[in-house]
């Protein structure tokens, strides 16, 4: 624990032999390909496939027809607020389109290539109906309403603590202003994929997910089979961020085809089909009114949050992912005494909005970033000083938000304070004269945010998630040979799981790590749970991998007692093997401890549920240098400092503030989908959907700060999503300050960069 | 995302190759490099009845220029060999500051320079250069052979001057002014992304006093643009950042610029005005403002 | 369906004789024809590079490209840089060791470019290695670790070999 351990799972990546779902390769597989709709809203009228089904090497061309009403897939949503509808979602198009990239067809073959050509021979007749393409539009009194409810507003919910209108009445400044954050791809480099084959009694299933026991929840009751006859395992996964933790039409479709046509059926998602039809994140507008006192204490702030949900919801979360979890975080790691907002998911002929890292934080810390910077210069203020100013302190803490959340541990105020100070902030004026003799603008910009990592049931049940479980179990065996092998409901898509769990069981059985294996996450490996997202792993993995090492010690003891017929409280842990105090030369080995243990009696399951929520934070801070006449922009410094509790390994914590910062860049950069007025996606590959490259990342100053959580098993936090949270808006705020135009869209491209230099006077 | 069905020849001469042209052309595609024909071929943006893949004819793949002489360069000469030859980085230094900004290495490594030329993208790096460089395109069909200055070649947004049933074989440079001096200035989203703009020049200076000047732009319009109004302007005059950038932009008021999901025409003309200063002050000074 | 070809290519030096679609890309006749599935498909038009492969001592990519055209050409993939079981080639030791590589879909596709441009280009000085980089997508490093891993192969192992 607490070492660098180079990762166990590099060895079969490095070589190319690590297997991803597309790798996987079964006998008589048919492979899939879909014509997606063209058009963003429109009814379905005639589908003829006859062309399609007569081209040679093609097995079947299946409408919605060919599928019944109960393979739909429909999260069941219980939130206690407003009105929520949510819409079935068909897996392939029934009656009606509302997003290009919906799936009408779908065309089985003996190759990709010619189920893609049989899918060009589809002809489909689309009666267009009006466009909602956009959140404004869809409110507009005249719109189109998507599904059969009276608006295209699909929930909504407020909140109010403190009098926030008096509050802002008695302030002596107060700001609004409208933020907004565009929609964005995930776009982890694998694509998705699912292969199906069919058992001798059931199914077999491998997909690209971060969530394969909630597939496996999804298809028992729509395959009609018992739940032991539905197998899930995860293949090595590519990237997932998010996008990966929901379960789309296409997971369900595959394994119904195999079934159904006694095959394997493979699906190999490809690029333009994941940026279109893949579920897409953020894209809010937000309207914010903040107060404060002349020397910059704030005193209120009122926010009316607009979520665009697209289409539909994904599954199981719904559309409520960004409504909730935007909201409740919007004053960020600062006490603001009086509270309000109101927040709507709405429907537009989009791709369904879902998870990408950073889940409704990344909006609400660019919403309290920028208000917090805009506010400290209209008071003339030092923005570092009004966000210390108005920091929960350590001694506050444990504190309740004015949104009901409880922050347990840390010092927020550190971790801002040394970020600035790995900056080198003193040396900004020297870095600004430098930048202007040469025609360049300077700015230094800073960030600092709070997120909630490790949710459990508790929190999933009590937003209406209610098809997310949110315990996980670990099981852990003690083999025959001495070693241990690990089984959760956890995949690792390149966040280090593996290594990470390996080093929690080898620390807690007293096993050098080399000695502890993870095994491939198989829904049929006895743990169940979750999945991977939104920071848990570590704290609800590691915690039932604790309780699971801790079943095993007591029996290890134990067996050794009888054994050796000596008492429990003589015993002692040694590498591999239990020995008697004092006795070094007394000991018996795992491995002969398992050897003449009663069958499984060495092999147990554990669950973890977190009883609350653990908060990391961070605080990040950069400087850069713009080009004023091309809007070109170079990132110089840049330092991140972050919190996330004691650490199990740190390097990969590192690889992953990498990795999550270089989002947030892109975030702010240059990453954005786009749709036009007609709901045409206009990002349809990655020469429009702008990924950063080794050129746009600089390089990262990383400090850590280690605060114990409270009441959780175990003493870390959950990690990984910091670097997006902070990153877009840090950027945002050092752009501002060098232009002298408050920037409060992202991304920002050069052509608005370039315009606000010329507005801000600092050409 | 995989390739329709088509047609496939690869002819080992040019003579078998006209001779497809001349009975296909009219749907068949050329596949020279495939850097950026065979993304539209996967995207089944093109789909073209029948590919012509010229990699195997070797009398496409040349350099060579004799002391004193002009450059001749075959059209299926891989981008990578051009940024390797001594000859073009001694002689003609523009081009290969031009390759060092088409994509990645990788690309490079595949990408022809006849091909970047056959598919015209208006934002393509070896276009501008060629053009601006004077050179001419050689084009050979069952027919004979045509040269198409390349002031006349670029016609439009991925259009040429090229028939169906012509194959691009050669490209010639002339030998270029003694004493004057290139240069090339793009801004892209991404470096190795094609450019929002750019713009290459050729000036003769003495001192920072210009007596001949040659200017292009790309990325701003469906082709490659040259700037006369900006070359007489400048022909004979001497070096002035303020004045540079006034006649710049005076120029670029009268192009029809592209708008799109990157930039609007209005950035498009501003950012190739300022691009074009920097060239042209890099040509002069050693190096940009 | 077009009349197939044939085609006689050298993958990781052992030589191979297949008939094939002319259209068939040369990333599926590896990953499907011949099961070498370590190089990936990220994008199929040539932006992320995650199926980059060495032709003929030359970094491609192999989405780019028709099987067709691999004839008569030596391909290296990423299954040719160490030997079965064998010991690590020493570029992918140094990534392992910087921690270069999270989820591992993106790293054949880097390893190939960056063995083939030491070889083709010699070691890049510190200010090339974004730029030698960048023909290269990584989603989950950040490539922090990446420049790392690629300046220890330079330093160490580079020089020596």
């Amino acid at each position: 624990m607490g070492r660098p351990l180079p990762r166990a799972e590099d060895d079969a990546l490095l070589r190319g032999r690590a297997e991803f779902v597309d790798d996987i390769r079964l006998p008589d597989t048919l492979h899939v390909a879909f014509h997606r709709s063209p058009i963003a809203h429109a009814a379905l009228g005639a589908i003829d496939t006859k062309d399609a089904a007569s081209l040679p090497g093609v097995h079947a061309v299946l409408t919605s027809e060919d599928l019944g009403e109960s393979t739909d897939l429909w999260a069941r949503l219980e939130t206690p607020e407003r009105v929520t509808f949510s819409p079935r979602r068909p897996l392939l198009a029934r009656g009606v389109v509302r997003f290009v990239g919906e799936a009408v067809v779908a065309a089985l073959a003996e190759s990709r290539y010619v189920a893609e050509d049989a899918c060009e021979r589809v002809l489909v007749d689309y009666e267009p109906l009006p466009v909602v393409p956009d959140v404004d539009a869809a409110l507009a009194p005249s719109a189109a309403v998507l599904h059969p409810v009276p608006s295209n507003v699909l929930y909504e919910h407020a909140h109010e603590r403190g009098g926030v209108d008096e509050a802002l009445a008695a302030s002596a400044v107060v700001i609004e202003r409208t933020f907004k954050v565009a929609r964005y791809a995930a776009a982890p480099l694998e694509p998705r994929g699912v292969l199906a084959a069919p058992t001798r009694d059931g199914v077999q299933v491998w997909t690209s997910t971060q969530a394969p026991h909630q597939l496996q929840r999804a298809l028992v009751p729509i395959l009609g089979l018992e739940s032991e006859r539905v197998r899930v395992t995860c293949p090595w996964v590519g990237g997932g961020f998010g996008q990966k933790a929901h379960v789309y039409p296409e997971e369900i479709l595959v394994p119904l085809l195999a079934l159904r046509y006694g095959r394997p059926v493979k699906w190999t998602e490809d690029r333009r089909e994941n940026l279109i039809a893949s579920s897409q994140a953020r894209g809010q507008v937000v309207t914010v009114r903040l107060g404060a006192t002349a020397d910059g204490r704030l005193t209120a702030l009122d926010a009316d949050i607009l979520c665009d949900m697209g289409a539909y919801g994904v599954y199981p979360h719904g559309h409520l992912l960004e409504v909730l979890g935007t909201p409740i975080m919007i004053s960020g790691p600062y006490k603001v005494p009086a509270v309000r907002f109101r927040a709507r998911a709405v429907a537009t002929n989009k791709c369904p909005g879902g998870a990408f890292r950073g889940v409704g934080l990344a909006v609400a810390a660019f919403v309290h970033e920028r208000a917090i910077d805009i506010v400290a210069n209209r008071l003339g203020l030092d923005p570092a000083d009004v966000r210390l100013r108005n920091s929960v302190q350590p001694g506050e803490l444990p504190f309740e938000s004015p949104t009901g959340m409880i922050y347990d541990s840390g010092d927020y105020p550190r971790a801002l304070a040394e970020a600035l100070e790995r900056i080198g902030h003193r040396d900004a004026e020297e870095l600004r004269a430098g930048a202007e003799r040469r025609g360049r603008l300077f700015g230094v910009g800073h960030a600092f945010y709070v997120e909630y990592t490790g949710i459990g049931s508790a929190v999933f049940q009590g937003r209406g998630m209610v098809g997310i479980v949110g315990f996980d179990d670990v099981r852990i065996a003690v083999n025959r040979d001495g070693t241990a092998t690990v089984w959760s409901s956890l995949p690792t898509a390149g966040q280090g799981i593996p290594t990470t769990l390996a080093q929690i069981v080898a620390d807690e059985l007293h096993l050098p790590p080399d000695r502890v294996t993870v095994a491939a996450v198989d829904t049929s490996a006895g743990a169940d749970g979750t999945g991977t997202f939104a920071s848990r792993s570590a704290i609800i993995g590691g915690a039932a991998a604790m309780e699971a090492s801790e079943t095993l010690r007591a029996r290890l003891l134990e067996l050794t007692s009888s054994r050796l017929e000596i008492h429990v409280d003589d015993l002692e842990f040694r590498t591999g093997a239990v020995g008697v105090r004092g006795v070094p030369a007394t000991q018996v080995t795992y491995a002969e401890l398992a050897e003449a243990a009663p069958e499984g009696y060495l092999d147990v399951v554990e669950r973890y549920d977190p009883p609350e929520t653990a908060y990391s934070y961070g605080a990040h801070a950069c400087m850069v240098e713009v080009d004023p006449e091309t809007g070109g922009v170079e990132i110089l410094r840049y330092a991140v400092v972050e919190d996330c509790g004691r650490i199990i390994n740190p390097t990969i914590v590192e690889g992953q503030t990498h990795g999550a910062t270089a989002q947030g860049i892109g975030a702010c950069l240059l990453e954005s989908v786009v749709y036009d007025e007609s709901g045409q996606p206009l990002t349809t590959s990655f020469m429009d959907y702008l990924v950063p490259s080794a050129h746009d990342v600089p390089t990262f100053d990383i400090g850590h700060l280690e605060h114990r959580p409270r009441e959780l098993r175990a003493d870390y936090k959950g990690v990984g999503e910091g670097g997006v949270i902070g990153g877009g808006v840090a950027l945002a705020n050092a752009l501002s300050d060098a232009l002298g135009v408050e920037l409060n869209e992202i991304p920002v491209s050069p052509e608005t960069i370039a315009a606000a230099a010329r507005k801000g006077g600092r050409r | 995302m995989k390739p329709p069905v088509f047609e496939y020849d690869d002819p080992e001469t040019i003579e078998e190759a006209v001779a497809i042209l001349a009975e296909h052309g009219d749907d068949a595609k050329v596949l020279a490099g495939g850097q950026s024909l065979i993304p539209l071929l996967n995207f089944r943006l093109a789909v073209p009845g029948r590919l012509v893949d010229i990699n195997r004819i070797e009398e496409l793949d040349f350099v060579s220029a004799g002391d004193g002489e002009p450059l001749a360069i075959g059209a299926a000469t891989r981008m990578a060999e051009l940024e390797r030859s001594e000859l073009i980085a001694d002689r003609w230094p523009l081009i290969g500051e031009a390759l060092r900004h088409v994509g990645h290495f990788q690309i490079r490594n595949r990408g022809t320079a006849g091909g970047s030329l056959a598919h015209a993208d208006p934002a393509a790096e070896l276009p501008a250069a060629f053009l601006l460089l004077g050179a001419t395109a050689v084009a050979r069909s069952r027919g004979g052979e045509r040269l198409v200055s390349l002031d006349e070649f670029f016609l439009g947004y991925l259009t040429t001057a090229l028939r169906p049933d012509e194959l691009l074989t050669e490209i010639r440079v002339p030998v270029q002014p003694a004493g004057s001096a290139t240069a090339l200035v793009e801004f892209a989203r991404r470096p190795g992304d094609f450019a929002l703009a750019g713009a290459v020049c050729r000036v003769s200076s003495a001192g920072r006093s210009m007596s001949d000047v040659k200017v292009v732009v790309f990325g701003v319009g469906p082709k490659p643009i040259r700037l006369e109004r900006l070359e007489e302007e400048l022909v004979g005059h001497v070096l002035d950042g303020d004045e540079l950038r006034s006649a710049a932009a005076r120029a670029l008021s009268e192009v029809d610029a592209v708008a799109d999901l990157h930039g609007s025409a209005d950035y498009r003309r501003s950012l190739a005005a300022e691009l074009a200063a920097r060239a042209i002050e890099r040509a002069v000074d050693g190096e940009a403002r | 369906m077009t009349a197939l070809r044939t085609i006689r290519t050298t993958v990781n030096g052992v030589a191979v004789d297949r008939r094939v679609e002319p259209r068939r890309l040369l990333a599926d006749f590896l990953r499907d024809d011949l099961d070498l599935r370590g190089t990936h498909l990220g994008c199929e038009h040539g932006v992320c590079g995650a199926c980059t492969v060495i032709l003929d001592g030359a970094a491609v990519r192999s989405c780019l490209m028709l099987a067709v055209q691999a004839n008569g050409k030596a391909i290296t993939t990423v299954e040719g840089l160490a030997p079965l079981d064998g010991e690590l080639h020493p570029l992918q030791r140094a990534f392992h060791e910087a921690h270069a590589l999270q989820c591992g879909f993106c790293t054949p596709g880097f390893l190939l470019s960056l063995v083939s441009r030491f070889e083709q280009w010699g070691p890049p000085a510190d200010d090339e290695i974004r730029t030698v980089l960048a023909g290269n997508i990584c989603r989950c490093t950040g490539y922090q670790n990446i420049e790392k891993a690629v300046r220890a192969f330079r330093d160490s192992d580079w020089a020596v070999s």
